[in-house]
């Protein structure tokens, strides 16, 4: 401030304000273009669909019936809602701690200066590349009931062979583990970089002290790690509970609709059924679970996470 | 410096990109989309192209849409914006073609530069209609026949030039075909599996048992008729009663098929070329009708249709010459060579050509003959998709012992009546 | 930044831990790599030999030509240079807007500014399926179906890339743009000259994902355009599936081989960039 006043400028108590709007003014020329793009496809639509949701429409009709919030109330009483709902969340459950734990484990074999770390990330990352339709066809064939890689491995350990997509109890474990193959490499590599930045100093002191292996794991490297972890858990959820192109070249939800998930669902009343009103209020419910369920794991966070 | 550049360059390749200059705008360009891939897109294309160099004054432009459903959805997406296409081989074509946007070709076939109505095969008239009325006109249709391995016949002492004819004839050969080849105690050969969509074979049943799907006003389903119940009962015993074929595993039925891993199977006439190709000689093919149920044979016909959307009258015109040529008598026995579907026409088998091709490829002989003395046509109405996925759903539940089939199929009617008497009137 | 410390809690290395450890890891890669394996494997296959009963990994003979069957199926040339096109200029318009964005977030005040981020945030969460319908309705009204813009416009922005960027700006010292003010320079000349250069990793892992997931993309595509030399290469992959006929599978999968490439390729050059990228962002959360 004694700069200012220096070089001839009016006072802080006036300069202030008028730097605060300068600072504004910048900001919003800097947001403008992006939000201008979301304004237009991404904010105009959600309200269209919002307003779609309060109707009943098949895309063809000229007239949109306004039915307030029966979809709504339709959707509660919807036993396969519920089911779908059941399904995403275990499709979640199953998937994303797996992919955390084995991630983990990963990262912490990497970490352990051995030559060739280039190589085994580039192998463990591979997979994030592909294009799902591309891949699902081949992960269909490794579960295939009679020809499959998956029941040969069985086989190997004595375990007799599953029907895997074909069977309504397995289905889902088998769209679980293709998951956990997708998305391993990109948590070991948040993890690899969370380890990476856990300073020497820590071990050292607790060994001097005497401690075990396992104890410096817990006492340290998960506490530190946590950043990493809560990074990773927020962003699965959000993508599981999104999860679509599998479901729709591998099972189509099913056997018995045990692959039906919340994405899927919608899809089928909206591009199979054309029940544009009660697809979109679908959509709505869903992105408040996903709104909520991140809500409470920022909430969590406050209290549970360390940074440095 | 370089923000700004990259802005600019960014700028620039979108607007240029926008500025994509559109071809032929001399003569006149017709937008024709079809829902075939493969093997049968790529006969359509060359159709298409054929029809360019005879036809100076006209290009057509065909674009593949996708699957059924794909193209489905992008046909509704596209009457709601006011771009349809100036014609499609499309699916459900009469319910298209009786909307907003979309037009009939009956006055075109009917007038002066029109065709032999009584030519195309009755059965394809009533499948091309809507609510009575003709709308779109019939190309590449198909019905569900029953393929079977003339090795593993021989192989289980079954005559293969005799194939089962009765339902108790199918329960009899499928049982003496279903086997534990290797001992594991598993059964990795089956008698009898089903390729694709299950409602299409139900129907079959359904209308071998004297039943029918729908009113013929299309005001209420009645698969759940005691005729339904118990056709679907007859499913449930193959799989449950006589274990002659697999729960729930149509997606991978051709597979097993082809691979020597499986009797008998039903898929559409229209698959006959594929299966050829990918069994690739290893056992020698048979094919023949569904058997005949306590009313006799009968089977539902599927496929797509040629429609017409509403352009100016020049454009309908040219659209329509180009349905007109597809199913000249000649093409249409040229695309049934190639691919396999049936021939539309009477005089189309008559031609020299499908007649030596069917001297050459007595397989092919099974389709035209299956829908001249026994196939239906299912009426056309908007909840086809609907009561076709609830009678998936239905017929899925009764294989895993989930449900009875008068329960099951109860519960599908009851959701598509539902939606029916949702229906805009 | 960029120590690499073993901080493993663990004894020193002996050999035989070594191996135990190479062996692991490498029995893991193997799980990862292998779908690919196959796929490779059957894109060189011969039809007949795609489905036999014991698994074949070797084709017995290698028919080279299924990629020039696949490529002559559909006009993939023109698919390529189309997904080329939009995928690069979306993921130039999301870094450039992107950045903007972020740094607006990252170093400004404004009001408005919390809810603001929470509303770009709140979009990472919405379904696509949400938006397709009336996006596409909006692309008709515009006369915009079947062209670059549909393909491009809409996603010119995306909040996935506005956070990273963000989370990276973050961890940049404030002195540097003090520094900066005191030379009297604007905040756009900063932005340009000094942020963004030292911003590269990040960018480099906002880019990768923003072309990835936009090369990959297939029912926006779909849905927008109507005619083949607008179609991009993941619809292009339809071609193989036929209706009531049979999948073509080997020419499909050697499709798909070449569809996978090139993005495989940009990952292989660009990987230390992006792991980089990827890592530094995922420490604050």
């Amino acid at each position: 401030m004694a700069v200012a006043r220096e070089a001839g400028l009016p006072s802080p108590a006036v300069l202030r304000p008028w730097l605060r709007l300068q600072e504004a003014l910048a900001a919003y020329v800097f947001l403008a273009p992006a939000a201008l793009i979301f304004a237009a496809f991404i904010i105009f639509p959600v309200l269209f669909s919002f307003y779609l949701s309060l109707t009943r429409w098949n895309l063809l009709e000229p007239r949109k019936a306004f039915v307030g919030l029966e979809n709504y109330l339709t959707l509660l009483r919807d036993p396969v809602f519920s089911r779908a709902l059941l399904n995403t969340l275990y499709f979640a459950a199953g998937s994303i701690p797996l992919s955390m734990v084995l991630a983990l484990a990963v990262a912490l074999l990497l970490n352990q200066k051995v030559r060739g770390m280039a190589a085994y990330r580039v192998a463990y990352f591979s997979p994030m590349v592909t294009s799902t339709v591309a891949i699902a066809v081949v992960w269909m064939w490794i579960f295939d009931p009679y020809n499959g890689v998956a029941n040969y491995a069985l086989s190997l350990v004595g375990v007799p062979p599953l029907r895997w997509l074909f069977d309504p109890g397995w289905a889902m474990p088998a769209l679980i583990i293709m998951r956990v193959w997708q998305t391993l490499g990109y948590n070991v590599v948040v993890y690899l970089a969370g380890l990476q930045n856990v300073p020497e100093t820590y071990y050292e002191a607790a060994r001097i002290d005497g401690a075990s292996p396992w104890s410096l794991f817990r006492s340290i490297t998960l506490p530190l790690l946590s950043p990493s972890t809560f990074f990773i858990l927020v962003m699965s959820i959000i993508s599981s509970f999104q999860v679509f192109a599998q479901i729709h070249v591998m099972t189509q939800g099913g056997p018995l609709q045990s692959t039906t998930v919340i994405v899927y669902y919608i899809y089928q009343h909206a591009f199979e059924g054309y029940r544009m009103g009660y697809s979109s209020a679908m959509a709505f419910v869903l992105f408040a679970v996903i709104f909520s369920l991140t809500l409470v794991q920022m909430k969590w966070v406050q209290r549970r996470v360390h940074y440095e | 410096m370089r923000a700004v550049r990259v802005v600019l360059v960014l700028a620039l390749v979108v607007l240029v990109a926008g500025v994509v200059p559109t071809r032929g705008q001399q003569r006149m360009n017709l937008q024709f989309w079809y829902s075939l891939g493969g093997l049968d897109g790529q006969v359509v294309a060359e159709m298409v192209n054929k029809f360019d160099a005879e036809h100076p004054d006209i290009v057509v432009e065909g674009v593949f849409t996708g699957s059924y459903p794909d193209t489905a959805r992008k046909v509704i997406a596209a009457l709601a914006a006011k771009t349809a296409p100036d014609l499609g081989l499309i699916p459900a074509g009469p319910l298209w073609a009786s909307q907003k946007g979309g037009t009939s070709i009956l006055p075109y076939a009917r007038g002066p530069n029109g065709i032999d109505m009584r030519d195309v095969f009755e059965v394809f008239w009533e499948y091309n209609s809507y609510q009575g009325q003709v709308y779109t006109m019939p190309f590449n249709n198909s019905v569900p026949l029953m393929y079977y391995n003339k090795d593993l016949f021989k192989k289980a002492g079954l005559d293969p030039n005799r194939p089962p004819a009765t339902w108790e004839e199918l329960v009899r050969y499928a049982r003496a075909l279903t086997r534990d080849v290797n001992a594991d105690g598993r059964i990795d050969q089956w008698g009898l599996n089903m390729h694709g969509g299950k409602h299409w074979y139900f129907e079959g049943f359904l209308y071998q048992n004297g039943g029918r799907y729908i009113t013929s006003d299309t005001s209420r389903v009645i698969f759940d008729s005691p005729a339904g119940v118990e056709a679907l009962q007859f499913w449930s015993d193959l799989v449950r009663r006589h274990k002659v074929m697999p729960p729930g595993e149509q997606a991978i039925a051709s597979r097993q098929f082809v691979t020597g891993q499986l009797g008998m199977l039903f898929r559409s006439s229209g698959g006959l070329a594929s299966l050829l190709r990918e069994i690739g000689g290893r056992f020698e093919l048979g094919a023949a009708p569904l058997p005949a149920g306590p009313k006799g044979r009968a089977v539902t016909i599927g496929g797509a249709m040629l429609v017409m959307f509403e352009t100016t009258r020049e454009r309908q015109q040219a659209a329509w010459e180009l349905i007109k040529w597809m199913t000249e008598p000649l093409n249409a026995a040229e695309w049934a060579t190639k691919t396999g579907y049936i021939p539309i026409r009477r005089s189309a088998i008559r031609t020299a050509r499908y007649q030596e091709f069917l001297a050459a490829n007595p397989l092919y002989r099974v389709a035209p003959e299956v829908v001249r003395d026994h196939g239906y046509a299912k009426p056309q109405y908007w909840e086809i998709g609907t009561a076709d996925e609830a009678v998936q759903q239905a017929i899925e539940q009764v294989e895993f012992g989930r449900a009875t089939p008068e329960a099951a199929l109860r519960g599908a009617a009851a959701k598509v009546n539902a939606e029916i008497k949702q229906r805009p009137q | 930044m960029n120590r690499l410390v073993a901080v493993a809690p663990l004894p020193t290395l002996r050999t035989g831990r070594r191996a135990v450890i190479h062996l692991l890891l490498l029995g893991g890669a193997a799980l990862m790599i292998f779908p690919f394996i196959w796929m490779i494997s059957t894109s060189l296959k011969d039809i007949g030999e795609v489905f036999t009963v014991a698994p074949k990994w070797i084709p017995s003979v290698l028919r080279f030509d299924n990629y020039a069957a696949a490529w002559r199926a559909a006009p993939f040339g023109r698919f390529y240079l189309n997904s080329i096109i939009v995928a690069v200029a979306v993921t130039l318009s999301q870094l450039t807007l992107g950045a903007l964005a972020a740094y607006a977030f990252a170093r400004l005040q404004f009001p408005g500014k919390d809810a603001l981020f929470l509303l770009f945030l709140g979009t990472m969460m919405i379904p696509d399926q949400i938006t397709m319908i009336p996006a596409f309705l909006l692309m008709s009204w515009l006369k915009w179906t079947n062209t670059y813009y549909a393909l491009i416009v809409p996603n010119m922005v995306g909040a996935f890339g506005i956070f990273l960027l963000r989370q990276f700006f973050l961890t940049l010292p404030r002195e540097l743009e003090d520094a900066a003010k005191i030379d009297g320079c604007s905040r756009l000349t900063f932005f340009r000259l000094v942020l963004l250069p030292l911003s590269k990793p990040a960018l480099a892992a906002v880019g990768i994902f923003t072309f990835l997931h936009n090369w990959n993309s297939y029912l926006w595509p779909l849905i927008v355009t109507s005619t083949t030399s607008m179609r991009t290469l993941p619809v292009g992959l339809r071609f193989f599936v036929a209706q009531e006929g049979a999948t073509q599978w080997t020419l499909l999968m050697a499709a798909s081989v070449f569809v996978m490439a090139p993005v495989l390729l940009v990952f292989l050059l660009a990987q230390r960039y992006f792991i980089e990228g990827v890592s530094i962002t995922g420490l604050k959360g």
